[in-house]
């Protein structure tokens, strides 16, 4: 069949296509300025900065309940006002951005500021919701008051150790304590998860000493009727730890949690799942005794992390208080994960988590902190008068 | 301003029916080429790379003596894309994602004949799809095994589960495209087509400010028959 196309037809297609093409709805596809490209020349740019790096860049946002969108209508305005040149106005943005994010759910969050007016200035959500928690309990406490009362030997040093964290280093003192209690029990305490680090890499030989004399006990020693981990006022650390630590007490590989991190722009641009998982270090026994987990409102990150680890070891039972809750991984802005820490618009810096965590129960306890199974809680009249209720209810249960 | 064409056509099409036509039936077959077109410019190490997926389509049509004709009619159509980080000496952040959907489309166009032995096809019309299936295949570094060497690469290959917050499953879009044809017989002929749809709709719902917007694009090749009534 041959057809002839009139010129009222094929004026009517050329119009309909035009029109088409024309019509288009699609939406502004401008990419988002990263955060620290802006200029920061006004409060309203650096409010627009940190606002949109939080957007992109933070991890938290499928758990976390404060309405980004809601802040920036209601406080975008505020900072228009506000005069970047006039001290008592960086002075306010401080208030505001203090403010806008103490509902936030990462308790590793802390934003620092470089302005010179805000200089070592610094907001951290959880510590302010966490402002009447039971105290940190210093090496000391361990080493100096509990030491002598509970053990029968034991152990104990500290070092500097220095780390490089958020592409900054910081030097702290990591110590370390073990020892045997009621000839039966075996116990280690350490203040940071840097134990690795410290032996291999900073080749500390006081460190060593312990670490081996509690592997000498684990493994090769008398019986062990149990083991005490104190994890209190443990704040955290590398995760090379995981491993290196609760990879003595399993023999086989174990799940003990899973970690997603972002993948897009969209605040709900995640990657799926990926499995968390502690490797038997070489040399691992399987552990038949039971282990105690002591925890605290001070026991954070990677030390909640090897909680929430030991635990899924069969016969282990945490005693002492619910967790702090900080939960995410953390990682140097290096563009290796998808989201996590950012500088913004000259002005400040968002230490935020790069990765999030949720344990091998199926929850995510950021923000939440991980429970004991027994609660026993500081005891400020105890601790004075240097009795520990809560390694005494570790005992007791170990004795049981 | 669209939707007065449409009705213009519609009208034009009203007044062909009057004169004698032809009803044909297609099933067409091929791959597709779909792009993701959005902005991740903020993140020079990411890039999105165009996709390959299935394309199958069952079509009814009319054709009027003036050449003008409608056709309407099913398709599924595989919309692909990847993502790739480009800097591998940091870490691998990969995946490709295929998102299944099932159209329905509504087109116009002409026919005639080349060189008085190849038949043509031109349309133009409107689709709807819904996104009713996926798969995400790809790897990540894994922050949380440091088993040696770090960091292991955590490899997955599931299928997409929708997070009915974020995902847009219904999209609109216009499409154009060109068939060409040998009949072989009176009654049934292979063709060859070309098919380009845009996607008017967001791939994501409108759940935060500042939502830099993503778009199919697909062009798809097929082979196929039709079949007249």
């Amino acid at each position: 069949m041959k057809y002839a196309l009139s010129a009222r037809t094929w004026c009517f297609y050329a119009v309909l296509v035009a029109t088409v093409l024309a019509s288009s709805c699609r939406k502004d596809l401008t990419a988002i300025k990263p955060a620290d490209q802006y200029a920061g020349t006004d409060l309203s740019q650096v409010f627009d900065a940190f606002w949109s790096g939080m957007n992109t860049n933070y991890v938290f946002w499928s758990i976390d309940t404060v309405d980004w969108d809601a802040k920036y209508k209601y406080y975008k305005p505020l900072f228009a006002r506000l005069n970047i040149n006039n001290t008592a106005d960086v002075l306010r943005a401080f208030q505001l951005f203090s403010e806008m994010d103490s509902g936030l759910v990462d308790s590793h969050l802390r934003i620092s500021f470089t302005n010179p007016v805000l200089a070592d200035t610094a907001f951290s959500p959880a510590v302010a919701r966490k402002k009447n928690i039971s105290p940190y309990l210093p090496f000391t406490y361990f080493s100096k008051v509990i030491g002598p009362k509970y053990f029968d030997s034991y152990y104990w040093a500290d070092t500097p150790v220095v780390t490089s964290i958020a592409d900054k280093k910081d030097t702290a003192n990591m110590g370390l304590m073990t020892g045997v209690i009621q000839k039966h029990i075996l116990y280690l305490h350490i203040t940071q998860f840097f134990l690795r680090h410290v032996i291999v890499d900073q080749h500390s030989a006081i460190i060593s000493k312990g670490w081996d004399l509690f592997l000498s006990n684990l493994h090769t020693g008398a019986a062990v009727n149990g083991v005490i981990i104190d994890l209190r006022s443990n704040t955290g650390g590398l995760s090379e730890d995981m491993n290196f630590i609760t990879g003595q007490f399993i023999t086989q590989p174990m799940i003990l949690g899973y970690t997603r991190e972002k993948n897009g722009n969209g605040r709900l641009d995640y990657t799926p799942w990926a499995n968390a998982i502690v490797t038997p270090d070489p040399g691992a026994k399987a552990l038949a005794s039971p282990i105690v987990v002591l925890t605290d409102q001070r026991t954070v990150s990677m030390a909640e992390h090897t909680t929430m680890a030991l635990k899924r070891i069969p016969g282990t039972y945490i005693i002492g208080d619910t967790t702090w809750g900080a939960n995410g991984l953390l990682n140097t802005n290096d563009g290796l994960y998808g989201g996590g820490q950012f500088s913004f618009a000259n002005f400040g810096y968002c230490y935020t988590s790069s990765v999030q965590f949720k344990c091998w129960d199926g929850k995510i306890y950021e923000g939440k902190g991980f429970p004991p199974d027994k609660y026993v809680p500081y005891n400020k009249d105890s601790v004075n008068a240097g009795t520990d209720v809560q390694l005494t209810a570790a005992i007791h249960y170990l004795e049981q | 301003m669209a939707s007065r064409c449409l009705f213009l056509s519609f009208l034009l099409l009203c007044r062909g029916m009057l004169a004698h036509g032809q009803t044909w039936l297609t099933f067409q077959v091929g791959p597709g080429w779909n792009t993701l077109q959005t902005n991740i410019d903020n993140r020079p190490q990411q890039v999105y790379r165009h996709g390959t997926g299935l394309y199958a389509k069952l079509t009814g049509g009319y054709q009027f003596r003036s050449g003008l004709l409608i056709e309407t009619g099913p398709s599924l159509l595989q919309k692909s894309y990847a993502l790739i980080h480009t800097d591998t000496s940091l870490s691998v952040l990969d995946q490709y994602t295929r998102n299944d959907y099932v159209q329905w489309e509504l087109n116009i166009g002409f026919a005639n004949t080349l060189f008085k032995k190849i038949g043509y096809r031109a349309f133009v019309g409107a689709y709807r799809a819904y996104w009713f299936g996926g798969r995400i295949k790809g790897a990540f570094s894994n922050i949380f095994n440091t088993a040696a060497p770090f960091p292991q690469t955590f490899s997955y290959d599931q299928k997409y589960e929708f997070d009915s917050h974020r995902d847009q499953r219904w999209e609109w879009g216009w499409h154009y495209g060109l068939e060409l044809n040998i009949p072989v017989k009176d009654c049934c002929s292979p063709f060859i087509g070309v098919r380009v749809y845009e996607s008017e709709e967001d791939q994501q719902n409108p759940y935060q400010l500042g939502l830099v917007p993503r778009y199919n694009h697909t062009v798809a090749l097929s082979f196929g028959l039709q079949t007249k009534l």
